[in-house]
């Protein structure tokens, strides 16, 4: 059951020193190098701003909140999750060389592949924050929360590949269903518009299922909306929907893990 | 005490223990198959049996020659051995080190440098920091690195990869050595060197797994052999009794 636990058991370094490899390899050989960690969504973000505010013109604020302020605090914790989802996924099948030729903790493949996109997701912070910052969203006590939401979004995505990395390798099948899904979860998602302010009676729950809203608006209470996370509408209720998620997550990945581990140097 | 002086050599428990093993591979004729049998396992896949009841016990010190044609079951018992697939029957059980000469460049970073990658292969090994510390020196001088050690592993020559991959496994003093005859790493002064660290190991008292194809390699270096045939464990003691039975069906 705990068989995750275990192959973690003393490996703090060796996973560090395999992050960092992961983070050499995607970007080895690029005058800008880690830059491109940065670059590339800017850029991204750029475009989706220009989208909104000259396309649609639907600019101005979200709430109270500037149009591209809403959007980058969504915006970049999103883009670790997207990595999550897909990297994390991929992980398995892209290191099959510790499966298939050694005795290796195969569950912290997921780790180190999901920590080298946090260090990314750190990096990215800096800039982000230095702008928050500077347009005069000032650091408050509120913005700790960051220290809960962040560890709450690597735990959540790395216990889902305790799930999708196995099946993934087992069947490429799979892998390609979780691609064909992230356009879909981005725009289905809070992440460019305010998930918050949908109408109805059902719809409003049907967003607070979404654990990505509930990361995404962790974000903004913290750096934004400089509010707790609990005095958001319906605060307590989401965060208890999102906890349940996560339980069940990790069941799920645990299940899916061990039921396939043993059988994974024989599909790979 | 009886029990200890019929066989004074075996005084100690087995390292390595199969228990009715056997390995049965799934053989998925499509995409399709695969992909449903991430939900349920369908009896009526096509199945491969590699190993066959096998059951086998080898003590401390042992050199034990595995011999048997391709498809015999070989590798697929190293694989058990080393930790890298699992039995779909049966028990194995291994204590101790184990160090495989056989896939010497696996997990290796190539981004990462010579001396980086002797601590991450140290890792893997399951040696801890302060353990690859005082091996690091003598991994370096082994592999006839010295100049490139702090080159990222990427600009390496396949043959010194391969003296690195050798030299790490090598000198992490391992309690079961797991060897390859096709095992050849670079020249042919380096193959002495290696050769004769591998015989220093053996006297040293290390368990050794040896699998060859060669009857004279066998004979040269182990005390006992196990002759496999289409999974099934046919023979297992003497040495030449087992080459014999491995020549007079090839």
């Amino acid at each position: 059951m705990f068989e995750i636990f275990k192959e973690h058991h003393h490996r703090t370094k060796q996973i560090l020193l395999l992050a960092r490899t992961e983070l050499l390899k995607t970007y080895k050989g690029a005058f800008l190098g880690t830059g491109w960690a940065v670059v590339k969504p800017v850029f991204t973000l750029f475009v989706y701003w220009f989208a909104f505010e000259i396309g649609f013109r639907a600019g101005g604020t979200v709430g109270d909140v500037p149009r591209f302020m809403f959007m980058l605090t969504g915006y970049v914790p999103w883009y670790f999750m997207q990595d999550a989802i897909l990297f994390g996924a991929r992980s398995i099948r892209a290191n099959r060389q510790f499966v298939i030729k050694m005795a290796f903790p195969v569950s912290t493949i997921m780790t180190f592949v999901l920590l080298s996109k946090l260090f990314v997701h750190l990096g990215l912070m800096v800039p982000t924050l230095a702008y928050v910052f500077i347009a005069g969203y000032l650091p408050t006590l509120h913005s700790l929360q960051f220290f809960l939401f962040m560890p709450l979004m690597f735990i959540f995505f790395l216990m889902l590949s305790w799930s999708t990395a196995p099946m993934s390798a087992f069947s490429l099948d799979f892998e390609n269903f979780i691609n064909s899904l992230m356009t879909g979860l981005f725009w289905l998602s809070g992440v460019m518009w305010d998930a918050g302010a949908v109408g109805g009676r059902i719809m409003p729950w049907i967003m607070r299922l979404n654990p990505i809203n509930f990361l995404v608006d962790g974000y903004r209470c913290a750096f934004v909306y400089h509010q707790w996370f609990w005095e958001r509408p319906y605060g307590v209720a989401s965060a208890l929907i999102f906890l349940g998620e996560m339980i069940l997550v990790a069941a799920l990945g645990m299940f899916n893990y061990n039921r396939l581990r043993k059988r994974l140097p024989d599909v790979l | 005490m009886l029990e200890a002086q019929k066989s004074p050599c075996r005084s100690d428990e087995p390292v390595i223990v199969f228990k009715n093993v056997s390995k049965v591979y799934t053989l998925y004729r499509n995409n399709k198959e695969q992909f449903l049998a991430l939900f349920h396992q369908s009896k009526k896949l096509r199945k491969h049996r590699a190993l066959d009841h096998v059951s086998l016990e080898i003590y401390p010190g042992e050199s034990v020659g595995i011999v048997g044609n391709n498809g015999a079951g070989k590798s697929t018992l190293l694989k058990m051995i080393t930790g890298v697939t699992f039995p779909t029957g049966g028990e194995v059980n291994v204590r101790g080190r184990v160090s495989a000469l056989l896939e010497l460049t696996a997990g290796f970073s190539t981004e990462l440098t010579g001396r980086e990658n002797i601590y991450l292969k140290g890792y893997l090994l399951g040696l801890n920091e302060d353990q690859i510390k005082e091996i690091e020196a003598d991994v370096v001088a082994f592999a006839e690195l010295e100049d490139y050690i702090d080159q990222p592993v990427r600009t390496y020559s396949s043959g010194m990869k391969m003296r690195l991959g050798f030299a790490i496994n090598i000198n992490t003093n391992p309690e079961i050595l797991v060897i390859d005859e096709a095992l050849s790493v670079g020249d042919a002064t380096f193959q002495r060197k290696c050769n004769a660290k591998i015989r220093e190991l053996i006297k040293g008292g290390v368990t050794v797994i040896f699998v060859s194809h060669a009857a004279g390699a066998v004979k040269d270096i182990c005390t006992r052999a196990i002759y496999l045939k289409r999974g099934r464990k046919i023979y297992d003691g003497n040495v030449d009794e087992a080459v014999a039975l491995h020549g007079a069906t090839k």
